[in-house]
């Protein structure tokens, strides 16, 4: 008898989806991914944004995120004059 | 890439250390951004911080130029952020909670509440730099805690499965979750903020 790929819900979708991208998803379930990916372009979208997601992430984890100027990409001077003082 | 950008404040002759006097100066800033993209409180990156420098003056021996210093240094800080992350407590049962904001996204038979918008944004855009990720690292700090240190070990950092359960002291199955998670809610939060001035779908 021929299997035919299950019809899945869009929250199965994103999560076959995300497994996929984690290397997860055996190829029957790439296959049903991929036929919901035809009919729905809500899911057809969130794909991509995954992709562009995990992107988005390896890059900020390069680009060392933060300009020097902002609150979060530098010491407080307090914390910088107490390190200084212990670290010599 | 990578590490190898961070490296930008060391002098050519690496083969040294620099005196232990310049390191807050030279270096303080650089970890203290790699630790606050990993750790959302202000004062536990300021420790971790102070523990790698600790760390590197104890063991500053170890140093052989093999790398750049700014490189060694953090090496240590990566470590010292498992080790922080390792020591959570969490509850080591074998069910996650439910994540109420991921189910508010679907309706009970599964199908999106608020269909995904197109984001005017093409990957291979400069954009991304300026507008995504300022916002994207706004989104990891709204996480739940352990699904954003689930997100920046595996996906940002790019880190082996099993050493992120181990770390997380999670089951590999609830880790898939975790992520899945993560994305759905990041994905939301981005769409909230604008991310490319969303329009709606026509596909």
């Amino acid at each position: 008898m021929l299997k035919l790929p299950k019809i899945l819900n869009c929250r199965a979708a994103a999560e076959m989806s995300c497994r996929r991208r984690d290397g997860q998803l055996s190829h029957w379930d790439r296959m049903t991914l991929a036929v919901h990916l035809i009919i729905c372009a809500g899911c057809r979208l969130m794909d991509r944004q995954f992709a562009l997601l995990d992107k988005a992430a390896r890059q900020l984890a390069f680009r060392n995120a933060g300009t020097k100027t902002s609150e979060n990409g530098a010491l407080s001077p307090q914390s910088r004059e107490r390190l200084k003082k212990l670290i010599r | 890439m990578g590490i190898e950008e961070l490296t930008h404040l060391d002098q050519p002759q690496a083969d040294k250390c620099p005196s232990a006097e310049l390191w807050v100066d030279q270096y303080g800033d650089l970890l203290f951004r790699y630790a606050r993209l990993r750790v959302a409180d202000r004062a536990n990156c300021e420790e971790l911080v102070q523990e790698t420098f600790l760390a590197a003056l104890k063991g500053k021996e170890n140093f052989k130029g093999q790398c750049e210093f700014s490189t060694w240094l953090v090496g240590i800080l990566k470590h010292k952020i498992m080790d922080h992350f390792r020591r959570q407590e969490r509850h080591a049962t074998d069910t996650l909670p439910d994540d109420e904001a991921v189910d508010g996204m679907f309706s009970r038979f599964g199908k999106w509440k608020k269909f995904p918008r197109r984001w005017q944004i093409n990957p291979e855009d400069s954009a991304i730099e300026s507008e995504v990720l300022p916002m994207l690292q706004r989104c990891m700090e709204a996480l739940p805690e352990t699904q954003r240190q689930a997100f920046i070990l595996s996906v940002m950092d790019e880190q082996n499965s099993d050493v992120v359960c181990k770390t997380l002291s999670v089951t590999s199955t609830n880790l898939y979750v975790l992520l899945h998670r993560a994305r759905l809610r990041l994905r939301d939060c981005l769409e909230k903020k604008g991310v490319g001035h969303a329009g709606a779908v026509k596909d």
